[in-house]
C-alpha cells in the first residue's frame, strides 16, 4: 500500500476516532475501535482498492455515532485543546493586527526620539510601546499585559467546550 | 446483482451475523465477504461493523486478537452461549415469519387467479 493510501486510511480512522471521543468512548475502548477499523480498513483495500473501502464505511462521523447508540456524558479534552488552539490563533491573529495598527499610528503621528505608549481597543488592561529613530531609520514596538489575552481566553474556551465538570457531576449521578 | 431493503436487511442483520459466527470465527470485513459471497452484495461495511458492536456489548459475541499474515492483528469474533441461544431464537422467529408471509402470499395469490 502506497503513502497517500496510507495517509487517506489513517484520516479517516483519526476522524473516527475524534467522533467516538465526542461521543464520550474512553480512550481504552476508542482505540480498540480505532485498531479494529483501520485493520478492517486495510484489509478491504487490498481487496477493493482504498477509495470503495473507504466508500463502504461511510461518513466517519455516522459509522462513530452507530457505535455509540447512547451518548456517554464525559469531559471532552479533545475538543477542548482543538477549540482552545483555535482562540489562541485568534487572539494572536488580532493582536498582531493591532500591534501593527499601534505601529501605523505612531508612525503617521511623526513623533519620533521618544517612546509612546498607548492601548488599543478593545485590550483593555494591555499597553503598547512604541519608539521611532529620531531619522526615522528604524522602529519598535513593545507590549504588555497581554497574558490574561493570550492565556486565559483560550483556557477559558478550553473549559467551556472540554466541560470538565462533566467528570464530577457524572460521578455525583 | 442483488439488492435487498435495507430495513427488511436491518431486521435480519443480527440473525446473519450469528449464524455465521457460529460455524467459524471471523473477523469485520472478512464477515462482510462472506456476506457478500451470500448474495448480500450491497451490504455496507458501515452497516455490519455497528451491528457486531451491539452484539458484543449484549453479550451474544465475544471477540479475540489474532495475528494475521498480512498485517496487524484482526479482531475475530466468536458466538457466545448466550449469542447461540438468541440464535436459536431468532431462527424460530425467522422460520415462523416465512411460514406466515408465504401463507398470505399464496392465499392472496390464490384469490387472485
Amino acid at each position: 500500500m502506497g503513502i497517500v493510501d496510507t495517509i487517506r486510511i489513517e484520516r479517516a480512522v483519526q476522524a473516527y476516532e475524534f467522533w467516538l471521543e465526542i461521543r464520550g468512548l474512553r480512550g481504552k475502548r476508542r482505540r480498540e475501535l480505532k485498531r479494529e477499523l483501520r485493520t478492517n480498513l486495510k484489509d478491504a483495500a487490498a481487496d477493493i482498492g482504498v477509495t470503495q473501502a473507504l466508500f463502504n464505511i461511510g461518513s466517519p462521523k455516522e459509522l462513530a455515532y452507530a457505535m455509540t447508540p447512547e451518548a456517554v456524558d464525559r469531559p471532552l479534552w479533545k475538543l477542548g485543546v482543538l477549540w482552545a488552539l483555535l482562540a489562541f490563533a485568534v487572539v494572536v491573529y488580532a493582536l498582531m493586527f493591532s500591534t501593527f495598527a499601534y505601529m501605523d499610528g505612531v508612525l503617521a503621528s511623526g513623533v519620533t526620539g521618544r517612546e509612546v505608549t498607548g492601548s488599543v481597543f478593545p485590550w483593555i488592561g494591555a499597553n503598547w510601546t512604541a519608539l521611532v529613530e529620531p531619522d526615522q531609520s528604524g522602529f519598535g514596538v513593545t507590549a504588555s499585559g497581554l497574558g490574561p489575552y493570550l492565556l486565559g481566553f483560550p483556557l477559558l474556551v478550553f473549559v467551556l467546550a472540554a466541560r470538565p465538570w462533566r467528570a464530577f457531576t457524572r460521578k455525583a449521578s | 446483482m442483488s439488492t435487498h431493503d435495507a430495513q427488511m436487511l436491518k431486521g435480519v442483520l443480527a440473525l446473519l451475523l450469528l449464524s455465521l459466527l457460529a460455524t467459524e470465527d471471523n473477523y469485520g470485513y472478512g464477515i462482510v465477504t462472506a456476506l457478500r459471497e451470500a448474495g448480500f452484495t450491497d451490504l455496507a461495511e458501515g452497516t455490519v461493523y455497528p451491528a457486531l458492536t451491539r452484539l458484543e456489548g449484549s453479550g451474544q459475541l465475544e471477540s479475540y486478537l489474532q495475528r494475521s499474515a498480512s498485517g496487524p492483528a484482526r479482531k475475530y469474533y466468536r458466538t457466545t452461549d448466550a449469542g447461540r441461544a438468541e440464535l436459536l431464537a431468532r431462527r424460530e422467529a425467522w422460520s415462523d415469519l416465512v411460514v406466515s408471509v408465504t401463507n398470505v402470499i399464496h392465499t392472496t395469490e390464490q384469490r387472485g387467479h
